[in-house]
């Protein structure tokens, strides 16, 4: 971005930030404070502000592309240098990103390059590079309504299946970000949130992904053959597995079962003993179905197969960051101009990013945009555009310049 | 609810706060330790010190509850003037086994008040034997141990808390004992006076130290490339059979993947080994390879069992001379890797 299109997106932010006061995160004074300015390269770290006002003068003067503070709270936050910052406690923070959740519209808008062979290809970036297994590629990811659709539904997940009944956090500790991008922040704060050390939560990332989980170790295994199988209604991830399997019997396919199984025989077995195997689990104390030539080793499998849909897509790296910088709320993108929104759990389930966190008005402005699939804002659909001139109401534009994908043709101004 | 604990208690678990403050109280001066009257205590103080060396692991001795817990100080105040770093990890290492099997032993209400009176820990009884400790004290300690069972996704976990057996409470709490007696060896001072009796018994549990250093020490890295010529018989032989796709017992798989992330080999590289096993799961192969690569938990990387430990589980076939003199396969791999080198030099 640069010219009259830096020029304009800056004297929209500097517009917003001169018309609103953002309040600062909870004791202020203990954080680090980091931005990116217009026109600059690099990070300004290694600020710190008082309270709410100092802040905001800092916002009105250098108005910031992007705004960040520490979840971590230090002695000194200004020190220069990470380990003389003195850390007191950290929150515990989960990212939830539509990059890490598998979904099939990413194929329409998404793509990749390999930075190595130029590879490229629709979608998420594989792991490798098909071609010259390299690591490095260059992704072009789009906002999308479904793909934060997906992001929602899965931080709904974090907080009604892992943070409240297994790890006992209640809501009044929970808050709620959107990105101002392809996805939400989620924020626990409290004594035992707050000491954690890294390993704790590394261990609890790897509970919420489900890495290392060992159906065997949760009942699946021959040395419980004379034990109930775990009860429908367990906690933790005794219930989640077992619930999974029921309801996975209860709808899968002969071909399905086959698929996984890896066994005709005992895919027929469990098609043919469906009513008998829910009623084995239902039942109070649940039994180990009764159905010769199916043993616990198949169930282990189908927990293994389950396991996967009652994990929780987070982004393992944010979370066991004791020293990250998290977007503040109600600060700007800077690559979208959405706001980041914070958001009680109640408003999460009505809340439409691609409508509720627009700070500007509708009006529309003339770009050329060299290229973008199709996008949703405010229930209303645009593009795809190829190389054309077009009049987009403002919060698009911004979008799409900031983006680097538009050009900006006259200003609204 | 208070538990009252006696001084046998206090003898066996020297720890506590009332020891600590019945140690205090007595007004031990470890000067005085050199004092004839003092004897006793010294004598036994040497004789964890020594066990700690020679055989991984100390006995409590109740025969006098005084000395025992008496000499639980002084043998710390041997090993800060013996200044090995190393060496505390081991007597924590035997202290910690001793106190893991005296609480298994002991009642409920007993394990659960040292683990809220010593840690803060929150602990409830739900059961006999079992009990319910916050997850917040539970990762603590538990990402330190390489066990999948320990791993916080394997357990119970319901509004916070983590369900364990009195066994692994145990576990714990001697865990954190060991943990905090390696912690002491950063601040080690003594710079003292000593009289010249005493100087000899410190001298001589330096040297029985240094004599075992050899065989449990292999702390240092090897850098180099993967000779794979060089792996010992043991190694081998492991290799083999999971080249040919056999699922390995725990201590053969422990075995490989130890030895193969001392020699440098890459996680990945592991990993995709692993894959030609029928119980195979990426996830947990990771997870575990990582482990043991130090990459995760204790962030220490896991040396691999000596060969007397392989032989106790029928993995040693020594195939040559070099076998028999070394006492472990990481020892054999440097020798081995040295002699080619050797050769080809010339
Ligand atoms: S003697 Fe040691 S190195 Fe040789 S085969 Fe046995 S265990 Fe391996
Ligand atoms: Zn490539
Ligand atoms: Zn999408």
């Amino acid at each position: 971005m640069e010219g009259k299109d830096l020029n304009f997106i800056r004297s929209l932010f500097r517009r917003y930030y001169q018309s609103n006061f953002i309040p600062a995160p909870r004791d202020a004074a203990h954080r680090e404070f980091g931005f990116i300015l217009f026109n600059m390269e690099g990070m300004i770290r290694h600020l710190s502000f008082r309270d709410s006002e100092t802040l905001n003068k800092y916002l009105r003067r250098e108005v910031p592309l992007h705004a960040f503070y520490s979840s971590a709270y230090y002695e000194t936050p200004d020190a220069e240098d990470m380990d003389s910052k003195g850390w007191i406690g950290a929150e515990l923070v989960f990212d939830i990103d539509a990059d890490h959740i598998p979904t099939a519209c990413k194929d329409e808008h998404d793509s990749w390059k390999c930075l190595n062979c130029g590879e490229s290809g629709k979608g998420s970036p594989p792991e490798t590079c098909p071609k010259c297994s390299s690591k490095r590629f260059k992704v072009e990811a789009w906002l999308c309504d479904q793909c934060l659709e997906a992001a929602k539904k899965e931080t709904i997940k974090l907080v009604e299946d892992f943070l409240i009944p297994d790890f006992g956090f209640s809501l009044s500790d929970i808050s709620f970000n959107f990105s101002g991008h392809r996805g939400y922040h989620i924020h626990v704060e409290n004594d035992v949130a707050r000491e954690l050390s890294l390993d704790a939560r590394r261990e609890i990332t790897d509970y919420i992904r489900g890495i290392g989980l060992s159906p065997k170790l949760h009942g699946f295994s021959r040395e419980f053959s004379s034990f109930s199988p775990p009860d429908l209604g367990d906690h933790g991830w005794k219930g989640r597995l077992i619930r999974g399997i029921y309801n996975f019997v209860n709808k899968a396919s002969f071909e399905e079962l086959t698929a996984i199984l890896k066994n005709k025989r005992i895919a027929k077995l469990i098609v043919q003993n469906r009513e008998i195997i829910l009623k084995s689990f239902e039942s109070s104390p649940p039994r180990w179905p009764p159905i010769r030539g199916v043993s616990i080793k198949h169930w282990k499998i189908l927990a293994e197969h389950v396991a996967n849909d009652y994990a929780c897509n987070i982004d393992e790296r944010v979370t066991s960051d004791i020293k990250r910088l998290m977007r503040l709320p109600s600060s700007l993108h800077g690559k979208t101009g959405f706001k980041v929104k914070s958001l009680s759990f109640n408003e999460l389930d009505d809340f439409n990013p691609l409508k509720d966190a627009v700070v500007f008005n509708y009006e529309p402005v003339k770009i050329h945009v060299f290229r973008a699939p199709r996008i949703v804002l405010n229930d209303t659909a645009y593009g795809p555009f190829n190389d054309e001139e077009v009049s987009l109401p403002l919060p698009i534009a911004i979008y799409m310049i900031s983006k680097g994908a538009a050009t900006l043709l006259r200003s609204v101004n | 609810m208070s538990v009252e604990l006696t001084r046998e208690d206090l003898a066996k678990y020297p720890f506590c706060r009332e020891a600590v403050k019945y140690v205090k109280d007595v007004g031990l001066d470890l000067q005085d330790l050199f004092k004839p009257g003092y004897r006793v205590i010294l004598e036994r103080a040497v004789k964890r010190v020594r066990a700690a060396i020679e055989l991984g692991k100390i006995n409590t001795d109740l025969s006098d509850v005084d000395v025992e817990l008496l000499s639980y100080p002084a043998s710390l105040f041997i090993l800060s003037i013996i200044a090995e770093p190393p060496l505390y990890r081991r007597y924590a290492v035997a202290e910690a086994k001793r106190i893991y099997e005296e609480l298994k032993l002991e009642d409920d209400l007993k394990v659960k008040y040292l683990a809220e009176s010593n840690f803060k820990w929150n602990v409830k009884i739900i059961g006999l034997g079992l009990f319910e400790l916050h997850f917040q004290d539970y990762l603590k300690i538990a990402p330190s141990f390489r066990a999948l069972n320990w791993k916080l996704v394997n357990r119970d976990l319901s509004g916070g808390w983590v369900k364990v057996s009195r066994g692994e409470l145990s576990r714990l709490i001697s865990e954190m004992v060991k943990l905090s007696i390696i912690g002491k060896s950063e601040s080690i001072v003594s710079n003292l006076e000593l009289p010249e009796s005493f100087r000899k018994t410190v001298d001589e549990l330096k040297r029985l130290y240094e004599g075992y250093r050899r065989v449990f020490s292999f702390e240092e890295e090897y850098k180099g490339p993967v000779v794979e010529e060089a792996f010992p018989p043991c190694i081998r032989r492991i290799l083999s059979s999971l080249l040919k796709g056999e699922s390995l017992p725990h201590m053969a798989r422990f075995a490989l993947t130890s030895f193969l992330v001392n020699v440098g080999k890459s996680v990945d590289d592991i990993v995709s080994l692993f894959n030609l096993t029928a119980d195979f799961s990426e996830n947990i192969t990771r997870y575990q390879v990582e482990h043991i690569a130090g990459f995760r938990g204790s962030r220490k990387k896991y040396t691999p069992p000596s060969c007397s430990t392989l032989r106790t589980f029928g993995l040693c076939f020594p195939e040559d001379d070099l076998c028999r003199r070394v006492k472990h396969p990481l020892m054999y791999y440097k020798l081995k890797v040295k002699g080619r080198g050797r050769k080809s030099g010339r």
